[in-house]
């Protein structure tokens, strides 16, 4: 007798179509063990998911505002009663920030009218580099220029162009304004800007002025914020201790505090970091709970079917083909619970994008990574039933208790 | 006369641990059989005759003795030889029939074939054949519980002789049928056996089933007799 025969194995269709087959009649057990994988990987999925919308709405908060930009707020306790703003501005103009595009900002509140309609505005004192500091558009005329120092000339924000042409007469440049009991002349509109969450300046809701005028407008206003834009070669960082120290000189006054984009958009990331951590460990803590359903399954499975696996053995299953086949229905079990939670958590994350008012967007990484740690936690806790089944003897697993 | 050097077993003993004490199941066991002998295996519940019949079949090994399975020694055979074995060559029928009940009547006949290698389509072809055999045709595509015991038998045998083994051990195969069912399913067994000329080992209470067998060895004590010797 040959004993080659051994080399003979069963076919690989007959594994996968007898671990289907089995699985198909389990019944209402697998559906439970199917639901904790469903839920575990449904987890990964949508966290994975809601964690990388939160960054991209997250980021578009900082969109624009550009990581060359910090902001420098000059607070006084005194509440600026010893300021004036040309003696502001000169000192700023005074601060030798070479490199540097550096707009002074004052900001009061009042009011503008237009044709009989009057409306709450943001009147932003500056000067003419605020448009590339900011790197605002403009829709008609022109910014603030140097030669306007002097004059009663205004720029307005597209929300206030469009409050002030309300009353059906559409504002144009070159007509005028009444602010404070003063005509200012427009002299250009912006176009809609985003607005930046670290900037001082509501751009769409504010006129801009030259702060002479502001001057004028508001005598008790001063320069309480500075803005400034690094150029290309220089490093934010290395610039901020010097901006520090020359402008607390400059203002003894006062208190300098600066706010670097960068910053706030590392300790963003840093804060997103965390919450993805915490996300996926909750993810992961729901697997392995579907993982321990699965096992709990293919145990019962494996007591219930003792004797087909002593008969399997009697007719020639080796040891591996016994752990083959419960180790398929196990991959089975967590392949199908993978890819429907798959699509459950991509489900929850869009409704939560949606719920949320964000745009959804897939995390291209969420469904290999929910699947493939899915089907890892399906081998690992199915392993254990199947090695036990297959260390079965036919005797013990034929029997009749 | 047969050649009686198909199973020959030698001082065959085997003893099972219960309850932390050794008791021995059969003990001293000479034992031959020839190819295309049929022989039954009696004695009274408890006899031994089950595992004799166990380690005749290569589902349990002796802790002593020497057992040549068609001349070749299998005290020292790995699991996955033992497994060929019977893969090839032993057929097995129990008394409880134990076909798998989530698999159609034709899928668990062709069961064993596809142990072997063979593609879905071609083990079906055989099996169907085989159920011809066994008057089962008709009944291909049932599941187990749709069918009477009689009827499971059949199948059952369909399956343990579907590969064409040299060897059918059946352990009281008659066991759950009526008188008539089980002179049918007993004839049936015979007829193939005489047409494949394999060689059969029917474990029995029944002294009439035996008296159908050439031999009838009688398991008692753990030792086991000739009758007719």
């Amino acid at each position: 007798m040959s004993f080659l025969t051994r080399l003979i194995t069963p076919a690989v269709t007959q594994v996968v179509e007898d671990a289907i087959d089995s699985f198909r009649t389990m019944g209402k057990r697998s559906v439970l063990a199917l639901l904790g994988i469903v839920i575990g990987s449904g987890s990964i999925v949508a966290v994975i998911n809601v964690g990388h919308n939160t960054s991209q709405e997250a980021a578009k908060i900082f969109q624009g505002m550009g990581v060359d930009t910090l902001f420098a707020k000059l607070n006084d306790e005194q509440r600026f009663k010893d300021s004036f703003l040309g003696m502001d501005a000169a000192n700023i103009r005074g601060l030798d920030l070479q490199h540097l595009m550096v707009a002074p900002v004052s900001e009061v509140s009042g009011k503008a009218g237009f044709n009989r309609l009057y409306i709450d505005v943001r009147i932003v004192g500056t000067e003419p580099a605020l448009i590339e500091v900011l790197k605002l558009s403009i829709s008609r005329g022109r910014f603030l220029h140097e030669f306007d120092r002097d004059d009663n000339v205004v720029v307005l924000g597209h929300t206030v162009a469009t409050s002030l042409s309300s009353n059906g007469l559409g504002i144009q440049v070159g007509e005028w304004l009444k602010i404070n009991n003063y005509l200012f002349k427009v002299v250009g509109i912006l176009q809609p800007a985003m607005e930046s969450m670290l900037s001082p300046v509501l751009t769409n809701h504010s006129l801009f002025m030259p702060l002479q005028g502001l001057a004028r407008v508001d005598s008790g206003a001063a320069i309480t914020d500075v803005i400034m834009r690094v150029g290309p070669a220089q490093k934010i960082e290395l610039v901020v201790p010097q901006v520090m120290e020359r402008l607390s000189a400059a203002f003894k006054t006062r208190t300098v505090e600066i706010v670097v984009a960068q910053q706030m958009i590392d300790a963003m990331s840093r804060q997103n970091k965390t919450f993805h951590y915490l996300l996926i460990a909750l993810g992961i803590i729901t697997l392995v709970g579907g993982g321990v359903a699965v096992m709990n399954v293919m145990y019962m499975n494996v007591s219930e079917r003792r004797i087909e696996i002593g008969l399997r053995m009697a007719i020639g299953a080796r040891r591996q083909d016994i752990r083959n086949l419960f180790l398929v229905e196990a991959l089975a079990l967590s392949t199908l619970g993978a890819v429907l939670g798959a699509g459950v958590g991509i489900a929850l994350a869009w409704l939560y994008a949606v719920i949320s008012g964000w745009a959804f967007e897939l995390a291209m990484l969420s469904i290999p990574l929910g699947v493939s740690s899915t089907l890892l936690v399906g081998v690992f806790f199915g392993l254990k039933p199947a090695i036990a089944a297959s260390r079965l003897t036919p005797v013990e697993a034929l029997r009749d208790y | 006369m047969h050649d009686l050097n198909f199973i020959s077993m030698r001082g065959v003993s085997k003893s099972y641990r219960h309850a932390g004490k050794l008791n021995p199941v059969i003990s001293q066991v000479d034992f031959q059989v020839g190819v295309g002998e049929t022989c039954a295996i009696i004695g009274p519940s408890g006899a031994g005759k089950s595992t004799l019949l166990n380690i005749v079949g290569l589902l349990d090994v002796a802790d002593a003795g020497e057992y040549l399975f068609m001349g070749r020694s299998v005290a020292n055979a790995q699991n996955d030889e033992l497994a060929a074995i019977r893969k090839m060559q032993i057929g097995f029928v129990f008394q409880n029939f134990n076909l798998i009940p989530r698999l159609t009547v034709i899928e668990n006949v062709a069961l064993p074939l596809r142990y072997r290698g063979m593609d879905r389509a071609h083990s079906l072809e055989h099996a169907m054949c085989m159920l011809q055999r066994v008057g089962m045709a008709q009944r291909a595509g049932y599941k187990p519980a749709d069918l009477s015991g009689g009827q499971k038998q059949r199948v059952a045998i369909a399956r343990a002789l579907v590969g064409e083994p040299s060897l059918i051990l059946a352990d009281e195969p008659t066991g759950s049928l009526d008188n008539q069912t089980a002179s049918e399913i007993l004839e049936l067994l015979l007829s193939i056996q005489k047409e494949k000329n394999v060689t059969l080992l029917i474990v029995t209470h029944d002294q009439g089933i035996a008296r159908l067998m050439q031999r009838q060895v009688v398991v008692r004590g753990g030792v086991v007799v000739e009758l007719n010797a």
